[in-house]
């Protein structure tokens, strides 16, 4: 049980992540869209960003210092300032993006308009990172975060041509009326939204956070093995379902509450509950990472301990 | 608009399966409707390049306008709780995918 517990850390940051307001949208987006087509997209991005992570947890193992530390260290003061302050934007930006994805998230199930939602889901955000230990946050929302698992088995129960599947994987088509600008301009964008800057400095963080040394790198390669594969699963799966069920019908999605309609089609309320459980601890897992990220980095970059 | 009017269809079904709860698809049904009403505003408001187009766009907005029309019933009968009709008040919305696929090239449909 501790061994399985020693990868919550790899599975929330990957949750958190990789399953945050950004690529929920967008993986649905993307498979009502463009079927398979990019799935090969998010193949590049966990590999890319499990070499990331592995060397800034590496890097923060070996030296017990984090990323930002070193970088202030080699680079200078005024160039790790800018890096700061360009990271700290984008983790201000993304924590906005993901308050507005836990309300949003709630409305789908309440009676009450998403913005009603932000301070109340913003106060919860303070009174967890103020109140919960890191380790017992991890492990809630990363095993929480894993009924998104409700889509992949969306997927599985609605019975899909696994060959075709297959095919369209591997043999991607840009479907009529988009062109290869609007396929590369996707690609990117779901580059951008599964391949976040937080998550690794979230990751090396999470490495001291732990006190790992040399001695913890299985425990760090397992994190990294397991988390970010199971964020790229939850992210296919979230394709493979918009692609059997909306695409068919040529649904543009443009809302969240159309990402969770292929789980209630195949899956009724029991799949709908898991999924919206799922897409609150994911989104909420990826607020606590950013604010985390952010009080991390500065402290880092200052030197305070 | 062709999209809004699938997509309103698979909610009727899902909501008649009784397969999401009822707050999910008043919620689903208003987004449809206000994607719809803005659609209807951006095709209304674009100027005809001569008048031999008028026919076709007074012909496309009545088509856009029947999709609205019925998305806006169906989000009425959710919010009043009569999920039971909703599949026959979305049976309509076919034909209105169909008259509207008439203005859509068949390579794009």
């Amino acid at each position: 049980m501790k061994k399985i517990l020693t990868v919550a850390l790899g599975i929330l940051t990957a949750i958190g992540g990789f399953m945050d307001i950004g690529d929920l949208v967008t993986d649905a987006l993307i498979g009502a869209r463009f079927g398979l087509a990019l799935v090969w997209v998010t193949v590049v991005a966990v590999v890319g960003i499990m070499v990331y992570s592995e060397m800034a947890g590496r890097v923060a193992a070996a030296t017990a210092r984090t990323v930002f530390d070193l970088v202030r260290e080699r680079l200078g003061a005024r160039v790790a300032l800018a890096n700061l302050a360009a990271s700290y934007f984008v983790n201000a930006l993304t924590l906005v993006a993901e308050l507005c994805g836990v309300a949003l998230a709630i409305e789908l199930v309440t009676d009450v308009h998403y913005l009603l939602w932000i301070p109340l889901v913003t106060f919860m955000a303070f009174l967890v990172i103020w109140k919960m230990p890191f380790k017992r946050m991890e492990r809630i929302y990363g095993v929480v975060g894993l009924s998104l698992f409700a889509f992949v088995v969306a997927v599985w129960q609605l019975g899909p041509d696994w060959g075709l599947m297959l095919h369209d994987a591997t043999h991607p088509r840009i479907p009529p009326g988009d062109g290869v600008p609007q396929y590369l301009f996707y690609a990117i964008v779901m580059l951008g939204a599964q391949m976040t800057p937080y998550e690794v400095f979230f990751f090396s963080s999470g490495v001291v956070e732990h006190h790992w040394t040399p001695k913890n790198l299985t425990e760090i390669r397992m994190n990294n093995l397991l988390g970010y594969p199971i964020g790229g699963v939850l992210a296919i799966g979230i394709q493979a379902a918009a692609y059997l069920v909306l695409r068919p019908g040529g649904i543009e999605v443009t809302h969240l509450s159309q990402t969770v309609l292929p789980v209630a089609v195949a899956l009724g309320k029991v799949g709908f509950a898991f999924a919206v459980v799922g897409i609150v601890a994911a989104t909420f897992g990826a607020v606590i990472e950013p604010l985390l990220s952010a009080g991390y980095t500065v402290a880092h970059h200052f030197g305070w301990s | 608009m062709v999209s809004v009017a699938r997509e309103t269809l698979l909610t009727a079904e899902v909501a008649a399966a009784g397969a999401a709860p009822a707050r999910y698809v008043t919620l689903r049904l208003a987004e449809a409707e206000e994607r719809a009403n803005s659609i209807i505003q951006t095709f209304g408001s674009v100027q005809p390049p001569a008048p031999s187009s008028d026919r076709l766009r007074a012909a496309l907005l009545d088509a856009l306008d029947d999709v609205g029309g019925r998305v806006e019933r169906l989000r009425i009968a959710a919010y009043r709780g009569e999920h039971a009709a909703l599949t026959r008040l979305a049976r309509p919305l076919r034909e209105a995918v169909a008259r509207l696929n008439r203005f859509i090239p068949p390579a794009l449909r």
